[in-house]
């Protein structure tokens, strides 16, 4: 299919491209220089960029399951009927499978990464994901509390460690090394946490500076596309950016040739200051000065969102403090061998001073560090569902809106951040940047996320013109975002004045590095571990290729 | 005003959901409207006028009356915000669910899950009711809020569980498990078989006689004509506080002695 977009104003900032005036051509699913004989569509006056991509987003798997069984409230809040060929479907924090696929479309979201699946259930996510319609995917397989990976750290065997992390890619079909506070979830076992760098992991002895670094190495190592993927330590607890700093610190000096080193997801969880949830304050502005300097580091934000919601982490001891905190119902998963998840409902309320902090806290990180290395998330579902991205968006491009909601939250929130004093308000460019560019680079996925010649035509239009664009009236802007004007991927139109045109189902994404690696250095213990422990046999374990609807291999040279 | 009667014309093989036919509504309606309004039967939509017999008669509030057995019939009254429903019959599973203001009268008896997260108004019931009447929908901690609703016969279990205020009124016989994880509330009940109020952390339960009372509640002795939630009650009972099985539980069981 040939198409033209006529006249659009284009924001890519890959290619440098900051509101200009242009045509966009189309051929074979690919974004090329000229084409003849297209289907011209006009987009004069409209806002145009590469789709959107989310890096960190639970989607799938597991404790996505888990949040939708213990929650039917949440799916009683909203119910979708089948309509126009599409799927029913419920769930409002926690989308049944074809609506978060028909979402992130009608938002012009063509990409998305389900950033935490336990190994032993990658079956049930890819099945999962095969479901989902409309966008590509990927998964990143939990490395956290894996036995193997402490036991080859604490072994000091570090070719058996990049072996065994290439296999478990393999293996699960994932995309990268995910860490959900890395030595805490195998501590939860024996009903302990881990609070410093150089707490040790009962009976493997390793600490969570060793985990980091040494998956960071053998990440760079591998050549893998996306670097570590983690979510560092004490997520949620005063005073926790004392340890997120420490944590960004250990790969200032790793510079892998430009690449980064180190992926932080959701940074608003791990940016607090205070000793208690009555000092609680943000330490926005301390967290963003360490990144900014921090050349091997990228950062996701985390915002959250106010409402109910539905948190899931693999961060299990995490979860089950908050259900301490909030009296509501919790569930506890183990995953043997593997890590250990938890769900809890959570409700953000704007009177309640610690939630006012955080929303501003996610706000501030993005305002105060450099665009470039700043990634929109609201770890959906975890700081709120993703549709809320555009009320996000706004609040970034908007003084005004940030302002009527700080008329809003619990009052002492301007004591407590810095919040009140930052006048920045993101332009289009720097949206593109952080909700297309920067995720797609970060995410090593050249393809993505800009609009030059030979990228997928992945592309989203909004009904809004950006070069008249006036920050005040930010709940246009919101709405814009929130229905696309057009939805393109892959070429093909799906989204039509936000309304599903077409459904298709996209790729899931996996990388194979087992050419850079001896699976013989690991076979006789993963023999050993899967006849000793594992519940399930080695060869059930490994998922197929064929097992994946659409499968797109990167392999890694 | 306008009073429309339902006449159910045959019970259904299938069951009806009426969600949507509300006094307010339906008031300002013409019968030709009113008769091709959509209700559901098993997976498909079909007329009001399929399965009811409609007329109208002169009223001074807003009013649906439902004549017939509607034991199959669900979601009477579902979101009911006002005016009032009468069932000349017995009533299906969801009556007056989620209800916030009005009226519903049952002359028989009510299905499961009736007055689900209800938040105002009155409900009636000279029958008996199933299992869940005024209870949490499936899976929240938020529960009945506000109204009042009485049962003249017997209910099943799990009577008004996560109730966080509002009044129920239980003249026969509560099965097990009344007012369990209740967070606020009034409620009176006849006899409540075993474990009235088990997880309840507020609100009170006043029973006349029960079957076991959990050991989480610890006697704390006994009070003269006690005022309960603000309201006074004549006799002698039995105090006791829990369900201290949960933190901070400051739930109260009166017993009457
Ligand atoms: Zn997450």
């Amino acid at each position: 299919m040939k198409l033209i977009l006529k006249n659009g104003i284009v924001y890519d900032p890959a290619n440098g491209i900051n509101g200009e005036k242009m045509d966009i051509c189309i051929k074979d699913g690919k974004i090329v220089e000229k084409v003849r004989f297209a289907k011209e569509i006009d987009v004069s006056g409209k806002l145009v960029m590469p789709a959107g991509f989310d890096i960190h987003s639970h989607i799938a798997g597991g404790k996505v399951n888990v949040g939708r069984l213990f929650r039917p409230e949440d799916s009683l809040r909203r119910l979708v009927a089948r309509k126009n060929g599409l799927r029913s479907g419920s769930g409002y924090s926690v989308p049944s499978v074809h609506l978060i696929g028909y979402d992130y479309a009608r938002m012009g979201y063509t990409t998305v990464i389900t950033p935490a699946m336990p190994p032993l259930l990658a079956r049930h996510t890819h099945h999962e994901l095969n479901e989902i319609p409309m966008i590509d995917k990927a998964a990143f397989p939990l490395y956290d509390g894996n036995w193997f990976v402490m036991k080859y750290i604490s072994e000091e065997k570090f070719d058996e460690l990049k072996a065994y992390v290439a296999w478990l890619l393999w293996a699960t079909k994932g995309y990268s090394v995910k860490v959900v506070n890395p030595g805490g979830t195998e501590a939860w076992g024996w009903r302990k946490n881990v609070h410093d760098l150089d707490d040790e992991v009962p009976y493997f002895g390793v600490t969570p500076r060793e985990i980091i670094t040494s998956l960071v190495d053998a990440c760079n190592d591998l050549n893998l596309p996306h670097s570590v993927h983690l979510h560092c330590n004490c997520l949620g607890e005063p005073g926790n950016y004392e340890i997120t700093i420490k944590t960004l610190q250990l790969v200032r000096h790793k510079d892998f040739d430009g690449r980064q080193s180190l992926y932080v997801t959701h940074l608003q969880f791990h940016s607090y200051g205070g000793d208690s949830w009555k000092t609680f304050e943000s330490k926005a502005d301390e967290v963003a000065k360490e990144v900014n300097k921090n050349d091997n580091v990228i950062i996701d934000t985390g915002n959250i969102v106010f409402g109910d919601t539905t948190t899931m982490t693999a961060d299990a001891p995490m979860e089950y403090d908050l259900h301490l905190l909030t009296g509501l119902k919790w569930v506890n998963k183990d995953v043997e061998l593997e890590t250990a998840p938890g769900v809890t409902p959570y409700i953000y309320s704007p009177k309640v001073l610690v939630n006012a902090v955080q929303w501003a806290v996610g706000i501030e990180l993005a305002l105060l560090i450099k665009p470039e290395k700043v990634i929109l998330t609201t770890d959906s579902p975890n700081g709120g569902i993703f549709t809320n991205y555009p009320k996000v968006i706004a609040w970034l491009m908007s003084k005004k809106a940030r302002e009527d909601m700080l008329a809003i939250v619990h009052r002492s929130t301007e004591h407590r951040t810095v919040l009140p004093t930052i006048d920045k308000e993101y332009d289009f460019y720097e949206i593109a940047m952080i909700t297309r560019t920067n995720p797609a680079k970060a995410a090593g996925m050249p393809n993505k996320g800009h609009l030059g010649v030979g990228a997928d035509a992945d592309i989203a239009v909004y009904d809004i013109n950006p070069l008249e664009f006036n920050p005040k009236d930010y709940e246009k802007l919101e709405k814009a975002l929130s229905n696309a004007y057009l939805t393109i991927k892959g070429g093909e139109i799906l989204v039509r004045e936000g309304e599903i045109v077409k459904v298709t189902h996209g790729r899931t994404f996996w990388v194979d590095a087992m050419s850079k690696v001896d699976r013989s250095l690991i076979e006789k213990d993963l023999d050993y571990y899967f006849k000793r422990y594992y519940s399930v046999s080695l060869s059930n374990y490994v998922i197929g290729e064929n097992e994946l609807r659409r499968s797109e291999r990167v392999c890694v040279s | 005003m306008r009073e429309l009667i339902l006449k159910l014309k045959e019970k259904p093989d299938l069951c009806l959901e009426v969600e949507g036919i509300l006094p307010n509504v339906i008031v300002e309606k013409d019968v030709g409207e009113i008769e091709n309004l959509p209700i559901q039967y098993g997976n498909r939509k079909v007329k009001l006028s399929e399965f009811f017999d409609i007329s109208v008669e002169k009223s001074e509030t807003p009013r649906v009356v439902f004549e017939g057995d509607m034991s199959r019939v669900k979601r009477i009254g579902w979101k009911l915000d006002g005016g009032e429903i009468i069932v000349r019959g017995n009533a299906g599973m969801y009556l007056g669910a989620f209800m916030s203001n009005g009226r519903i009268i049952v002359e028989g008896d009510v299905g499961h899950f009736s007055a689900l997260n209800m938040s105002g108004g009155e409900m009636i019931i000279k029958g008996n009711a199933g299992d869940y009447l005024c209870a949490s929908y499936r899976g929240d901690w938020r529960g009945m809020s506000g109204g009042t609703v009485i049962v003249k016969g017997n209910v099943g279990k799990e009577l008004g569980s996560y109730m966080r205020g509002g009044k129920i009124v239980v003249e026969g016989i509560a099965d097990d498990f009344a007012g369990v994880s209740m967070k606020g509330g009034l409620m009176v009940i006849n006899k409540a078989k075993s474990r009235p109020g088990a997880g309840m952390t507020a609100g009170s339960i006043v029973v006349n006689d029960v079957d076991e009372l959990l050991p989480g509640f610890f006697e704390e002795g006994e009070e003269e004509n006690p005022e309960i939630e603000g309201e006074k009650f004549e006799g002698r009972f039995k105090v006791f506080s829990g369900d201290h099985a949960e933190r901070k539980a400051k739930g109260k069981i009166y017993l009457r002695i």
